[in-house]
C-alpha cells in the first residue's frame, strides 16, 4: 500500500515536473524561435473510424481534453462547459479543433464515443485507440491516467488529468483550463485561442505553472 | 444483536404504510438528485444528503436501483489537476447528530449500466441500505446536466 502511494506521489511529481518543464519551454520560446511543439506523434482513431495523427492538430488551435465515457462527473461537466462556450462563441469556435481523447480504450469504441459526443457540440471530435496508442498520446502530452480497480468485473474507474489543454496553431501549449474554473474564464481563454492573431509566444495564457486549484474534496 | 434489530426494522417497514417507513429511522435523506446522462452514457450519478438525528452512528453500506445494473458508492476529488475516483471501502459513515453530503466533487452514487438514459424530469428509484437503519428508498430527481455542477474554484 505504501509502495502504491509512493508510486502515485512519484507520478504526480513527474507530472509537476513536466508541467513546469512546459512553462520553462514557453518562456524559452519567447526568446528563441520555436522549434519544439507540445505533444508528439501519435496514431489514433476518430469517431468515424478514421485514422488520425498529430498532423490533424497542426495548423489549427486545438483544445485537448482526456477522459472516458464511464466518467460520471468531470467528463460530462467539462464537455458541457466546452459546449456552452462554443455555443456562445458561435462560428468563431469553428477555428478550434476540440478533441475528447479517451483514456479508456478498453470500453470507449469509436461508436460509443460518437454516440456519447452526440449530446455535446457537434464540433467536438473524439479520439480513441489501442492501449498502446492511448499510452503514447498521454505520454506525448504529459497526461496522467491510471486504471483503478472497481468492485468487480468491468467496473473499474480511471483516474485522469482533469485539465483542458489549449494548443496554438503550431501545437505549442498556450494555456489550460482547470476543472471547475469559472465559465467566463474558460470562455475568454477559448475565444483568445480561436482569435486569428493568437500566438502562444506573444501572449502565453495563464494556467501553466500556476498554483493548482484547491481540492474539491468535501470536508 | 445486529440481526434482530435489522429484522425489526424490516418488519416495521413491511407493516408500516409507505409514508411512515421513515419514522422507524433516525436518518433524514434530502435533495436526492441525478443529472441527465449523455447519449449512450454507461453510467449515471446520484447526489443526496443523509442526516442522522439519532445518538448512534450509522453507515451507508450499499445501494441499488431497478434502473441500473448496479450501484457503487464512490468518492472522487480533483487535486493538482488530477481527478481520482474510487469506491468507498466499507461504505460511508453517517455520524450521530451529523450528516454526510453526496455532492459534485465529493462522494456520489455511481449508477453503472443504466437501463435507459436518465432524462430531465425522470425519477430514478434507489434503495440505500444502511448498517443499522436498513433499507431506505429514495427517488433521484433528474436535473439538466448544467444544473448540478461543482462550485467554481476561481
Amino acid at each position: 500500500m505504501r509502495r502504491l502511494h509512493l508510486g502515485i506521489a512519484l507520478a504526480l511529481c513527474t507530472i509537476a515536473a513536466a508541467a513546469s518543464a512546459g512553462a520553462e519551454l514557453l518562456l524559452q520560446e519567447e526568446r528563441t524561435p520555436a522549434t519544439s511543439a507540445y505533444g508528439g506523434p501519435f496514431a489514433m482513431t476518430d469517431t468515424n473510424g478514421r485514422a488520425v495523427s498529430q498532423a490533424d492538430l497542426l495548423g489549427r488551435p486545438t483544445v485537448l481534453y482526456f477522459g472516458y465515457t464511464y466518467c460520471p462527473e468531470v467528463c460530462p461537466t467539462t464537455l458541457l462547459m466546452l459546449t456552452t462556450a462554443m455555443k456562445q462563441m458561435g462560428p468563431d469556435a469553428d477555428a478550434l479543433d476540440v478533441v475528447f481523447v479517451s483514456v479508456d480504450p478498453g470500453r470507449d469504441t469509436p461508436e460509443e464515443m460518437k454516440l456519447y459526443l452526440s449530446s455535446f457540440d457537434p464540433r467536438i471530435r473524439g479520439f480513441t485507440g489501442t492501449e498502446a496508442e492511448v499510452a503514447t498520446i498521454a505520454k506525448d502530452y504529459h497526461v496522467y491516467y491510471k486504471r483503478e480497480p472497481g468492485e468487480g468485473g468491468n467496473a473499474y474507474t480511471m483516474d485522469h488529468s482533469a485539465t483542458v489543454f489549449l494548443l496554438d496553431r503550431a501545437s505549442r501549449l498556450a494555456g489550460t483550463i482547470d476543472y471547475g474554473e469559472a465559465p467566463q474564464n474558460a470562455l475568454a481563454k477559448l475565444t483568445a485561442l480561436a482569435a486569428p492573431e493568437h500566438d502562444a509566444r506573444a501572449a502565453p495564457m495563464d494556467g501553466i505553472g500556476r498554483e493548482s486549484p484547491a481540492t474539491m474534496k468535501s470536508e | 444483536m445486529r440481526l434482530p434489530s435489522k429484522m425489526l426494522v424490516a418488519a416495521l417497514i413491511a407493516v408500516a404504510p409507505a409514508g411512515l417507513a421513515h419514522a422507524a429511522s433516525d436518518l433524514v435523506i434530502t435533495d436526492p438528485v441525478s443529472r441527465a446522462t449523455p447519449a449512450g452514457a454507461p453510467t449515471g450519478i446520484g447526489y443526496l444528503t443523509i442526516a442522522n438525528t439519532g445518538e448512534v452512528p450509522d453507515r451507508l453500506v450499499s445501494a441499488s436501483s431497478p434502473l441500473a445494473d448496479h450501484v457503487e458508492i464512490h468518492e472522487m476529488s480533483v487535486a493538482n489537476g488530477i481527478m481520482t475516483m474510487h469506491p468507498v471501502p466499507g461504505g460511508l459513515a453517517v455520524p450521530a447528530h451529523g450528516s454526510v453530503a453526496l455532492k459534485p466533487g465529493s462522494y456520489h452514487l455511481m449508477l453503472i449500466g443504466p437501463k435507459q438514459p436518465f432524462k430531465t424530469g425522470d425519477a430514478i428509484p434507489v434503495t440505500l441500505t444502511f448498517e443499522r437503519a436498513g433499507p431506505e428508498r429514495v427517488e433521484l430527481a433528474v436535473k439538466p446536466l448544467g444544473e448540478v455542477m461543482p462550485p467554481a474554484s476561481r
